[in-house]
């Protein structure tokens, strides 16, 4: 395990810690009622705290896996890629943004042919011809399936 | 006895109208397109299709769902064997001798034994579904709050540590999965909690867009740009290739009795699916075989097992699920999220009350796993050619269905952006190795065990001792202590032997 992965795993439990801490401070704003009779900030504010002890917890495994030279505990499973995937990920958020804002107001057929266009810029290469028909399969089909098949109370082309 | 005959009868008639079997066809048909292509598992697909059966009769919906998943661990081995590449999550170990015997040129072999294996396990997993649901569940009428709160407790931590990587990060993706359940309206007062003024959260998160979010888009994310595949050349598959000869036929049943019986034991715990059930099923037989050193070189008992018990477990899965109404397995907990929505209360009156529903699901998957007998071998051929779509045409078509299955469930565009959100997550937690399944699994029964937990407190006064009161609440609190205590054991022995 080298320095770097330590640093990784310990980012990742630090936000797992956050997490809990800040779970438990919104549950100490509910009321919290009593053993007799839980309110509803109750389990919130304990599973606020467990998740908090368990990211410590994590922590103190990456410590204890990080001091021996063989593999630590975490490291049995499969790993995925090291890096985040800006492009995959961006082009997958901005066609699902775009889908999201095209569907109540342009209609089915843009929304469907943005989200196809931009999300296939995730990929490095592509043929566009091929991307174009993947775009008007999905348009046609999913107006046939959902819109006239389905009832989905949305237009092929137009707003809502 | 003659009851339990008028029941299957009763199954058979409902499985073998024209809704169940079509429903089924559907179902399998998907599962096994699903499972082939790598990239897109059960879950997402069983989450698709789960705002388009909103308009089906209940039985005939889970028929579909449930063909979905066990249909996907039929088509999941397919592309581990001729791409090295699994084509769902719980067909990764069968790659490991999979894929070195279609090097061999003896893919049509392993396409058959894993066919069949899948049938085999399968049928002992519901064989087993049969016998032990309906006896469960009458042992679980005596079950009240604390009981189904510790046997809660017992699904959620049997899932967590049973994972292959960290059990404490399986633990902490529980609790956070627990922690979005809580997101809405609390039951027990109406007070709106942690939906940050945002209307569309009152009801809490979406489950559909939950598990299309972390399952669907985040493989998307992960997947794109990856190698280009090229399915190995299996050319016309002809019979006769397929057929094992007497010395591997030696080979290959007895590694497939024990996956069944593996797979159906690890399936029917509460929690635990079938990525385990065969990852042991492989271990135990490369610790049993006379010749470990064969496994990854491409010995049959490599896929006999594993294929065998993961299929066992997906069936074996139904028994806490349809019993005590507790999921065996995050796919299950899908379906029973779609059991809910149809406005059935999953426990143990579902099978007395829903005799038709239970008895028809069972009956059903029977005809499915026929079905995929007939889909899996002389169709193989077709399956086959689905992987040679490039994924790069696939996800942008795959990414439509997730927008409009999850802006049709409830007709608003605000799913889109949680799917989304929890898309990102999910990618987040595949690279810092924090397993998604559990989180699913705490999602859906949180909720419950928050209910049970505080109608125990309010019937116990207040007492916890409750919990540890009654005898079959504290087996089952015992049960969960094994576990978490096998869980810190590897970590203890290791510091143990470091310190000397």
């Amino acid at each position: 395990m080298t320095i770097h992965t330590s640093v990784r795993e310990y980012s990742a439990a630090a936000v797992v810690v956050a997490f809990g801490v800040g779970l438990a401070s919104v549950s100490a704003t509910y009321p919290l009622g009593s053993m007799f009779r839980p309110g509803p900030g109750f389990v919130p504010l304990g599973i606020g705290c467990l998740i908090a002890l368990l990211g410590l917890v994590i922590a103190a495994e990456t410590w204890v896996g990080s001091r021996r030279t063989d593999e630590g505990p975490a490291d049995e499973g499969m790993s995925g890629p090291d890096v985040f995937a800006w492009r995959s990920a961006l082009s997958v958020a901005i066609g699902m943004v775009a889908f999201a804002a095209l569907v109540d107001r342009a209609g089915y057929v843009p929304a469907t042919i943005a989200l196809v266009f931009i999300s296939s810029l995730g990929e490095a290469r592509r043929n566009w011809w091929a991307v174009g028909f993947v775009a008007a399969f999905m348009a046609l089909f999913g107006s046939l399936l959902f819109i006239w098949g389905l009832g989905l109370p949305v237009n092929t082309i137009g707003p809502r | 006895m003659s009851e339990f005959y008028a029941h299957i009868a009763l199954g058979l008639h409902k499985a073998l109208s024209v809704d169940g079997l079509l429903f089924c066809f559907v179902g399998v048909t998907v599962g096994t397109i699903v499972g082939v292509l790598p990239g897109i598992g059960p879950l997402a697909a069983i989450s698709l299709a789960l705002p388009m059966t909103y308009y089906l009769d209940p039985t005939a919906a889970l028929i579909m769902l449930a063909g979905i998943f066990y249909g996907a661990q039929y088509g999941g081995s397919t592309a581990s064997i001729l791409l090295n590449l699994p084509g769902t999550a719980t067909a990764a170990i069968t790659c490991l001798d999979g894929y070195p015997l279609a090097k061999k040129g003896k893919a049509p072999l392993a396409l058959l034994v894993t066919a069949v294996n899948s049938f085999v396990g399968s049928s002992v997993g519901i064989v087993l579904v049969m016998g032990f649901a309906p006896l469960i569940a009458e042992l679980a009428l005596e079950f009240s709050s604390p009981e189904y709160f510790s046997v809660m407790l017992l699904g959620l931590i049997a899932a967590s540590t049973m994972t292959v990587g960290s059990p404490f990060k399986g633990l902490a993706m529980v609790v956070f999965g627990v922690a979005l359940g809580l997101v809405g309206t609390d039951v027990n007062t109406g007070m709106f909690r942690f939906n940050f003024g945002i209307l569309q959260l009152a009801d809490g998160i979406s489950l559909v867009a939950l598990a299309m979010g972390l399952f669907g888009v985040a493989e998307i994310i992960a997947n794109i740009g990856g190698a280009p595949t090229k399915p190995m050349g299996v050319g016309r598959i002809a019979f006769k290739e397929m057929w094992p000869t007497k010395v591997e036929w030696k080979r290959i049943w007895p590694p497939t009795l024990r996956g069944s019986l593996i797979g159906s034991f690890v399936g029917a715990l509460p929690g635990t699916g079938p990525g385990i059930a065969s990852l042991m099923a492989y271990a135990g037989e490369k610790r049993l075989s006379k010749h470990p050193e064969e496994f990854g070189q491409g010995a049959l008992e490599g896929i006999s097992a594993p294929e065998a018990a993961n299929n066992a477990s997906v069936q074996a899965a139904f028994i806490p699920t349809l019993s005590l109404g507790i999921p065996g397995d995050a796919v299950v907990a899908v379906l029973l999220g779609a059991m809910i929505l149809h406005g059935i209360t999953p426990g143990p009156n579902l099978i007395n009350e829903q005799p038709e529903m239970f008895w028809g699901l069972i009956m059903s998957f029977w005809i499915g796993n026929l079905m995929l007998l007939v889909l899996n071998i002389p169709l193989i051929g077709l399956w086959v050619r689905l992987l040679s779509i490039p994924y790069h045409l696939l996800y942008p078509a795959i990414l439509v269905l997730v927008c409009v299955g999850v802006y049709s469930s409830n007709n608003s565009v605000f799913d889109i952006f949680v799917v989304l959100g929890f898309g990102l997550v999910g990618y987040l937690m595949r690279l810092f190795d924090y397993p998604a399944m559990p989180v699913l699994l705490g999602f859906i029964l949180g909720p419950l065990m928050e209910e049970h937990f505080r109608r125990a407190m309010l019937l116990a006064h207040g007492d916890v001792a409750v919990f540890v009161q009654r005898p079959i609440s504290l087996a089952f609190l015992l049960v969960s202590l094994a576990f978490l205590v096998a869980a810190f054991l590897p970590g203890l022995r290791k510091r143990f032997a470091s310190g000397g």
